[in-house]
């Protein structure tokens, strides 16, 4: 589904470049939950704006479904790949109601029935249509990130990028987004690359993992050897051990 | 099939449905409830609408023709026939001052339509696109800025012809620099941001991200800094005027009424005194109001 090969990135101005990702190689299967993690600074927020097409200028080669992305579009990216935010009161548009922030997608790609489509992403997310009048100042976190992520399935994408989707929200709030992505991942076959610096929240919706470290990839482990604690590099050990000393 | 429960909204189970429409005009009183509180906005508002009535209602509120000619009653006192006196050809001076309001505000409105359009178009272009689109509208931006901006009316002015149109394209030319700035600095700080980034990963067009998404986050600081840009307006105007270039005569303009009233300036005060009470009671409306408006839709200033 998505092959990433020998990745690398540099940001350079006139005095000095510095090397964001070294290196990287991936693969990701159609249907998987992957997961990034690693400390902040790690590169993993940069693979994935690498994949949505907010860096450019990175080298090597990324596949998505077989095609190269080097060469595609915003427009051709945005029917295969959707992409979740951090930060769920700066991912809506403070002044469009949920009902805009829903019709937007369909109106770019000039869809029909816009108003079941709305509807129905809606409720796939948990939230009724008594929310479409609404402005995002007007609802919760929770819900805001719930609106993000119809915003994202709307357009029936086939993968769909999450960037710590859940560490602005409390820890109950937590558990439902988390819940409500495997829900939909399992009914819509949705892939998904996330990225996050919470083994817990790692664990527990991916399937495998890839450990990174100063823009490399430590180690790729799957979730049964790391809840096993089957992991051979130290790096990642000490990662596991933090996040346990820490419940 | 559904295994996520549904979110109810508090209001729906109580059967309340809100309707968007209530809440935004709900909003648009208490805002401006909020606005009249301060007392120095307040007066702003309630100028600005005397002003208003005085131009649509002027043939009511006139108490004689502004036009109408009375050599008979050249440079008469204020008095109870003619409360702010008459001119050197007799015309009552109230009457021309309430005409002159349409002509203050036509060019108000004229410069404003102009200006708002052309300096948030160049401005979230240049912001947005950045590179050398940012560097060519910046410099033409940066000519006109350093210009000053009555020298520069006077030079179109002088170009085109005198007259209350010309003035107004004159006035357009040295008004919209400092708004598209303005809208670039706005677009600067959003064009990273999340949900613009998420428009683009739905494909959308750059200028729809521009229409939908930009502009209208740009929208508050802009007509704040045009109502402000209103009190200038009128003084570059009444500038025009007094020199000659702007509205000609018989057109009852504020700043050519003190023109022409300045030679007899001497011997009948009041034929400079009201024209110039009422430029100053307006642009210092249109700040107050200006003011007023930063306070309440600029939320950095909270």
């Amino acid at each position: 589904m998505i092959s990433i090969d020998s990745l690398s990135f540099k940001i350079s101005s006139l005095t000095k470049s510095k090397r964001i990702l070294s290196n990287i190689n991936l693969n990701i299967e159609r249907g998987e939950a992957f997961g990034l993690v690693g400390e902040s600074g790690s590169g993993k927020t940069s693979i994935l704006k690498c994949l949505a097409g907010q860096f450019q200028g990175w080298e090597g080669t990324i596949h998505v479904q077989g095609k190269s992305i080097a060469k595609a579009s915003l427009k051709e990216r945005s029917n295969t790949m959707q992409m979740v935010f951090q930060d769920p009161y700066g991912a809506l548009h403070p002044r469009h109601t949920i009902r805009k922030i829903l019709n937007e997608p369909l109106v770019i790609k000039g869809l029909q029935n816009k108003e079941e489509r709305i509807v129905e992403a809606l409720e796939q997310v948990g939230l009724d249509e008594t929310f479409l009048s609404r402005y995002p100042h007007q609802i919760s976190g929770g819900q805001r990130q719930r609106v993000a992520i119809a915003r994202a399935i709307i357009l029936d994408p086939d993968i769909i990028l999450l960037d710590e989707p859940t560490s602005a929200l409390d820890v109950s709030v937590q558990a439902e987004i988390l819940n409500l992505l495997a829900n939909l991942r399992a009914r819509h076959n949705l892939t998904y690359l996330m990225v996050s610096h919470d083994l817990g929240v790692i664990a527990h919706l991916c399937d495998r993992v890839a450990v990174m470290k100063a823009g490399e990839v430590v180690e790729v482990v799957t979730r049964e050897e790391l809840m096993e604690g089957n992991i051979a590099h130290p790096y990642t050990q000490t990662l596991l051990q933090h996040a346990f000393s820490r419940e | 099939m559904r295994n996520v429960e549904t979110i109810k909204n508090p209001d729906y189970g109580m059967g309340l449905r809100v309707n968007v429409e209530p809440t935004r005009k709900a909003l648009f009183v208490k805002s401006f409830k909020k606005l009249c509180k301060n007392p120095l906005s307040a007066s702003g508002v309630v100028i600005v609408t005397l002003l208003l009535i005085l131009a649509i209602a002027a043939p009511l509120i006139a108490t004689h023709d502004p036009l109408q000619q009375d050599l008979a009653r050249t440079l008469s006192a204020p008095s109870i026939a003619h409360w702010f006196g008459t001119d050197e050809y007799g015309r009552d001076i109230f009457s021309r001052i309430v005409y002159g309001s349409r002509v203050t505000l036509y060019i108000i409105f004229l410069v404003t339509i102009i200006v708002g359009p052309i300096g948030l178009l160049i401005g979230t272009m240049s912001g947005y696109f950045g590179g050398w689109i940012d560097s060519a509208f910046m410099r033409v931006t940066d000519i006109f800025i350093s210009f000053p901006s009555l020298v520069l009316a006077l030079a179109f002015v002088a170009a085109l012809g005198p007259g209350l149109e010309h003035a107004v394209i004159a006035i357009a030319l040295t008004a919209w620099p400092p708004v598209a700035r303005l809208a670039r600095a706005e677009t600067l700080t959003l064009r990273n941001s999340d949900y613009v980034v998420a428009a683009q990963l739905q494909g959308a067009s750059s200028f729809r991200i521009l229409f939908h998404y930009i502009s209208l986050m740009c929208l508050p600081s802009l007509i704040v800094r045009l109502t402000m840009n209103m009190a200038t307006v009128i003084l570059t105007a009444a500038a025009l005027g007094f020199l000659g270039l702007g509205a000609q005569p018989p057109l009852p303009e504020w700043g050519s009424m003190i023109s022409t009233g300045r030679s007899y300036m001497l011997e009948s005060w009041w034929l400079v005194a009201f024209p110039g009470a009422a430029i100053m009671l307006v642009s210092l409306a249109f700040n107050l109001l200006g003011d007023g408006l930063r306070d309440l839709l600029d939320p950095r200033t909270e």
